[in-house]
């Protein structure tokens, strides 16, 4: 479902070039929930930043569903990120003018889609992520839990080919962080969705299938959960911790 | 490096900021000195009569200046403190003292207003001179009206200088004081409450903008024409229902959603709305202030071509251009002495005329007013006063009309288009007396005559009775009741302005103490008032000497030459509608900074909100519509509403004056259309300007 193929990408700071994604290359199969971890420094938002094409990457290729993203123009990249990318944010990015119902909508609004399909959607989607009770109020009279499965189901409104999602559970207390593990793992199951999530938290990385680990701007190993979640978070602690460090989760 | 010098790097920075608060401090100063320097002036103030209407409307005029001028500039200070809030909120993150940052402020603002404000001062004398010389080209061109320097206009432009440098100073306190770190840091975090408003709001806010307007400005009328009562002054706060309606009609405009039958535009426009739901009553305000702002300029506007076209300004149809009328005693100028000195200026008198008149006491109804009850009553006003009587004849004479006035009956002067007011009916009299013989007759109304010339002359009209009656009921009539009447025409009367004025001086020259009456003084009223033993304050002097050099002010026999007339009106107009277009200048200016700072404030206050649109796959140009859409509102709406409530203010207003709206009225209400199109013209290219700025701030 997404390709990344020899990605590289550099920042430049007056005559001296510094690389942050070095030669990177995984791919996420369909319906795969793979998380990417790292410590600090080790180019995971930049690299999730240059899947979303919010940045240029400087060489290698980014396939979603097989087509390269490379040099599209911004408007075929707004129709991509709109249709075939769903977006998880950390600090939520719920518009708080609008209400829970209508910050779903929001995707199919910019897309200009029909309205009783897009509110039947909007509804099936509010049902499926438990925010039904919730879906008219507005984002300043909800907890950070219920944002983020906002968010969620908002990201979820044009049934994207992947789900990015950028440190969701990094604002939240634990039960909302579980919250939005659920309804992550609602999406996968039973809408079938692919996601692909940056993360610091252990304990939000061990419900994935597959934990990509980075260092230095280069993919340092790939885990695959085989056992139970405990003995997967327990792996990816001792990688961490050998690493250099990231943060655990008290969860845990 | 010391806090001194991060500043001074932080004001090298951001001098685009600095340039425009002082941009703004320096024009407002500029604007108000100027003004007052023109009406502090030797030649405006010689010119305005003390204590006279003009004088207030224009003290109250250069008062709406330093209002407006305070408004924009404080408005202006705002989005500075804004910019500046982030450098102080990180500054104070990292443990810089409120207390240290405060003198530093204040350093800067001191030093920003003091540079402006001395800049604006200097500019102004060059400003007032420049605008007095365009309208010197257009209007004034008299040697009266040349530019004298006054130096009080000054004192103005110092004192408003002051109060704007305490008012930036209480802010930029305000400012400090209010800084919160977390604020300024966790701004795009922010969320707010929303606060949901009623559908009926829109539709209750245009009902209440027509009624407020109606009831402020025709009930009034309406009351005092049908129920002769005057309402009292606090019938104004009626205004205060308008303006609420403006307010709720513009909240409606600013942020009501609700979805109802037109799901597609409710979706439409969801994103643009939600982005003013959280701000609706703060933005709704200051759109309420621009709208306030645009009416105001329109109408100082209309006000100053309402005055333009007074029906005084010269007409020489219907009318003499040069007519005298003074007590038949007197020993005034002589034909001869007239033609003489006609000669003497090259001009050449046609239809010259003399006779004479009588003043007889009417008995006549009239409307009064009562101070203790309000109300307006009619009254019979019996032998109450004198007023001034022609014989068909002498009328004729004096008129070249012919006239034909039947026994018993008379017939009413009155000027061209005459329409009656509250106070007097043109039919009110019904009696005459004789004051010497005090015989009475009774007379019945036989309609009117147009003649301008002697439509004034006397109070409340000048009368023509057939020979037969003149003759009879002034039989015995002493000459401390007649009066002469001269009148005549010139071949050019638009160059006879130097004649005029010698004619003047010599007619002064020749007054006696026979002529030494106050405008409204009336003998009989004199005469009642003593028998009452009460004081007849109208009787007094108006100090008429030989060698007066100019005509008095308030004279019962003050000469009536249409081209000084004409002249003396001309300046009043002049110095008003220089006067109204500052105001206008002053208030469009306000209008366009507020806009522009309120929709410059649109693109940074709601970076975030555009960065989640394009991560959500919003392209280009749907971004760059929601931006227009809120731009629209800051910009159309005012401008809109602004000019369409002063438009039907001025349709309001021209109509209840006098229960009609004239040829020159009509005129006066297109030239108001075109000048509201002009500033929505100006105003569109405020927004273009600000759209494109508030486009490279959103970095697309």
């Amino acid at each position: 479902m997404l390709k990344v193929n020899h990605l590289s990408k550099s920042y430049q700071t007056g005559t001296n070039m510094y690389p942050v994604l070095k030669d990177i290359t995984f791919h996420v199969n369909k319906g795969e929930f793979v998380a990417v971890m790292g410590p600090s420094g080790s180019g995971k938002t930049t690299l999730l930043n240059c899947i979303s094409c919010f940045i240029p990457h400087d060489h290698g290729e980014i396939l979603l569903n097989d087509k390269n993203l490379t040099g599209l123009d911004e408007n075929k990249l707004a129709a991509i990120r709109n249709k075939h990318l769903g977006f998880v944010f950390q600090d939520f990015m719920l518009l708080d003018g609008l209400s829970v119902f209508e910050n779903i909508c929001l995707p199919q609004i910019i897309a200009k889609k029909p309205i009783p399909q897009m509110e039947a959607k909007a509804q099936k989607l509010c049902s499926l992520f438990g925010i039904e009770k919730i879906k008219d109020k507005y984002p300043a009279e909800i907890s950070g839990g219920e944002k983020q499965r906002t968010a969620v189901a908002r990201a979820m409104m044009n049934q994207p080919y992947v789900l990015l999602a950028d440190e969701p559970t990094g604002n939240l207390d634990s039960k909302s962080c579980k919250a939005v593990i659920d309804a992550f793992l609602q999406a996968k199951n039973e809408m079938h969705t692919t996601i692909f999530m940056v993360t610091h938290d252990s304990y939000a990385a061990s419900f994935c299938d597959r934990v990509i680990v980075l260092k230095d701007g280069e993919v340092n190993q790939e885990l695959t959960k085989t056992g139970t979640r405990r003995e997967f978070m327990d792996q990816l602690l001792n990688v961490l911790r050998e690493l250099g460090g990231d943060d655990s989760h008290d969860a845990a | 490096m010391t806090l001194h010098n991060i500043f001074s790097k932080l004001r090298k920075q951001n001098k685009g900021q600095y340039l425009m608060l002082g941009f703004c401090i320096a024009l407002s100063v500029l604007l108000v000195t100027s003004f007052a320097l023109m009406y502090m002036g030797p030649t405006v103030q010689d010119i305005l009569p003390e204590g006279g209407d003009t004088r207030k409307m224009a003290s109250l005029l250069l008062g709406i200046t330093i209002v407006g001028c305070l408004i924009f500039t404080v408005y202006a200070s705002g989005l500075f403190f804004r910019y500046k809030s982030r450098e102080y909120g990180v500054l104070l993150a990292l443990g810089t003292p409120k207390r240290a940052l405060k003198p530093l402020l204040f350093q800067e603002l001191a030093f920003l207003t003091g540079i402006s404000s001395v800049i604006g001062l200097i500019l102004a004398l060059p400003m007032s001179f420049a605008i007095w010389k365009i309208f010197d080209s257009i209007l004034l061109s008299t040697d009266a009206m040349k530019y004298r320097f006054g130096a009080r206009g000054y004192i103005v432009g110092l004192l408003f200088c002051v109060v704007l440098t305490a008012l930036l100073f209480f802010y930029g306190m305000r400012f400090v004081k209010k800084t919160d770190i977390m604020d300024i840091l966790r701004q795009s975090q922010k969320t707010e409450m929303v606060r949901p408003i009623p559908s009926w709001t829109g539709k209750v806010g245009l009902i209440l903008i027509f009624l407020g307007l109606f009831i402020a400005t025709a009930i009034p009328t309406l009351i005092a024409n049908f129920l002769h009562y005057e309402v009292p002054a606090a019938f104004n706060l009626f205004y205060l229902i308008a303006l609420i309606g403006i307010y709720m009609f513009m909240l409606s405009l600013v942020a009501q959603s609700s979805a109802g039958r037109h799901k597609d535009k409710y979706y439409k426009n969801l994103v643009s709305i939600s982005m003013m739901r959280f701000s609706a009553k703060a933005t709704t305000k200051n759109m309420c202030v621009a709208t306030l702002l645009l009416f105001c300029c329109l109408f100082s506007a209309f006000y100053g071509m309402y005055y333009a076209t007074q029906p005084e300004i010269m007409s020489i149809d219907n009318q003499k251009a040069f007519l005298l009328h003074f007590p038949i005693e007197e020993n005034q100028l002589t034909g001869e002495e007239i033609h003489s000195l006609a000669d003497e200026y090259d001009m050449t008198i046609t239809g010259y005329e003399e006779n004479e008149a009588a003043n007889l006491a009417i008995s006549y109804y009239f409307t009064d007013f009562s101070d203790e009850t309000s109300k307006y009553f009619k009254t019979d006003g019996k032998q109450a006063k004198l007023a001034l009587f022609f014989s068909e004849s002498a009328f004729e004479q004096l008129s070249g009309q012919n006239v034909q006035v039947d026994h018993n009956t008379y017939k009413t002067i009155t000027a061209v288009d005459y329409k009656e007011n509250i106070w007097n009916f043109i039919d009110g009299l019904y009696a005459v007396t004789n004051p010497d013989t005090d015989q009475t007759y009774n007379l019945s109304y036989g309609g009117s005559v147009e003649f301008n010339a002697l439509s004034t002359i006397s109070d409340p009209y000048a009368f023509i009775l057939s020979d037969q009656d003149y003759q009879t009921i002034t039989a015995s009539l002493g000459t401390q009741y007649m009066e002469k009447i001269i009148d005549f025409d010139v071949k050019d009367v638009e160059s006879s302005y130097e004649f005029a004025k010698a004619l003047e001086m010599e007619y002064v020259q020749h007054a006696s103490v026979l002529s030494d009456y106050m405008g409204n003084y009336d003998a009989i009223e004199e005469k009642h008032a003593l028998e009452k033993g009460e004081e007849y304050e109208l009787g007094e002097s108006i100090g008429l000497t030989h060698n007066m050099d100019k005509v008095p002010e308030d004279w019962k026999y003050a000469p009536q030459f249409i081209v000084v007339q004409h002249q003396d009106f001309m300046k009043n107009i002049a110095i008003y509608v220089m006067l109204c277009l500052y105001i206008f200048i002053i208030m469009l200016t306000s209008v366009i900074i507020m806009s522009y700072v309120r929709g410059i404030s649109v693109a940074t206050e709601n970076q975030a909100l555009f960065l989640s649109l394009s991560k959500l796959g919003a392209n280009p140009a749907y971004r760059k519509r929601i931006l227009k859409q809120q731009l629209k509102k800051i910009f159309q709406y005012p401008a809109i509403i602004g000019c369409s409530v002063a438009w039907v203010y001025s349709l309001l207003m021209s109509y209840f004056n006098d229960w009609r709206i004239v040829s020159d009225e009509v005129l006066n209400l297109g030239k108001v259309f075109l000048l509201a199109l002009l500033v929505c013209t100006l105003l569109y290219f405020v927004y273009t300007r600000t759209y494109k700025k508030a486009l490279k701030i959103l970095g697309m």
